[in-house]
């Protein structure tokens, strides 16, 4: 089953923090609403020691964790459930630590997103972090930059044989070829 | 911290090399009677964990991933 979740920021933003529900696997009651930031830079999703106490979480395990000034600590291992609209991770091993920032009290690392594919964009001056899970397809920007600039050229090439056919030589019609791409504005079909 | 797993601990310590090698790839449950079980996926472990053992009475051990032992948590930098 293929699900996604997508936060439309109003703002570009430097900072990516969304609200995401966990709980203890298996018991509903447990259920939080965390603010969670989303960090490449971190290994391994953490919440924050306080709340894993309030929650009433219990250790299953124990891991030394790398934080800032390369300081080591060993930090508590909890497993629960994930949850951001119907993106799910049913049991996910995540770290308890210390945390002072006011504005998040989890930190989503790659283990959440190794899950599917994540994107960030920034288009007409809002951020908009979307993913989904499983992963369905690579996307690569500069494939896209190399294939807009294969049919922009083919497109002038057109223009300038004065014909319906398509130049690349398969005989075909333009329309139905080359010239039915998304990456040629509808206009320039005609 | 408070917690019922200190046992389990000591004695994955104590065996830790002959675990990773027996159950390399795998998730292991700890019992409070230092029983070791093994499964393929976290989820049958905690499961496993709950119902025999109780919530916060075992140890559950990630032999899945082999970086598992070293995390980096990149901090915040705010320009003020
Ligand atoms: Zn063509």
């Amino acid at each position: 089953m293929i699900t996604a979740h997508t936060k439309h920021f109003d703002t570009i933003v430097r900072r990516m923090i969304i609200p995401c529900e966990i709980a203890i696997p298996g018991e509903e009651n447990s259920r939080q609403t965390l603010s969670a930031l989303w960090d490449t830079g971190a290994t391994s999703t953490c919440i924050s020691q306080e709340v894993a106490e309030t929650m009433g979480l219990k250790p299953e395990d124990f891991t030394p964790v790398i934080g800032m000034e390369n300081k080591t600590i060993e930090a508590p291992l909890y497993s629960i459930q994930i949850s951001m609209g119907s993106f799910i991770i049913p049991y996910i091993q995540v770290i308890g630590l210390p945390m002072s920032s006011h504005e998040h009290n989890m930190i989503l690392g790659m283990d959440v997103m190794v899950h599917g594919d994540v994107s960030i964009t920034n288009h007409n001056g809002k951020t908009t972090l979307s993913f989904r899970q499983p992963s369905l397809e690579t996307i690569d920007y500069s494939k896209e930059v190399r294939d807009i600039k294969r049919y922009t050229t083919m497109h002038m090439a057109w223009q300038k044989q004065g014909n319906q056919k398509c130049p690349c030589g398969s005989g075909k019609l333009w329309d139905n070829c080359h010239g039915n791409s998304v990456y040629l504005p509808k206009k320039a079909k005609y | 911290m408070e917690n019922n797993i200190k046992k389990q601990i000591l004695y994955y310590n104590e065996h830790k090399d002959d675990l990773l090698k027996q159950y390399n790839h795998k998730y292991i449950v700890v019992s409070p009677e230092l029983q070791v079980s093994s499964f393929d996926a976290l989820s049958e472990g905690f499961t496993y964990g709950v119902e025999n053992y109780g919530y916060g009475n075992f140890l559950l051990k990630d032999f899945t991933t082999p970086t598992q032992q070293v995390h980096i948590i990149s901090p915040t930098i705010a320009r003020i």
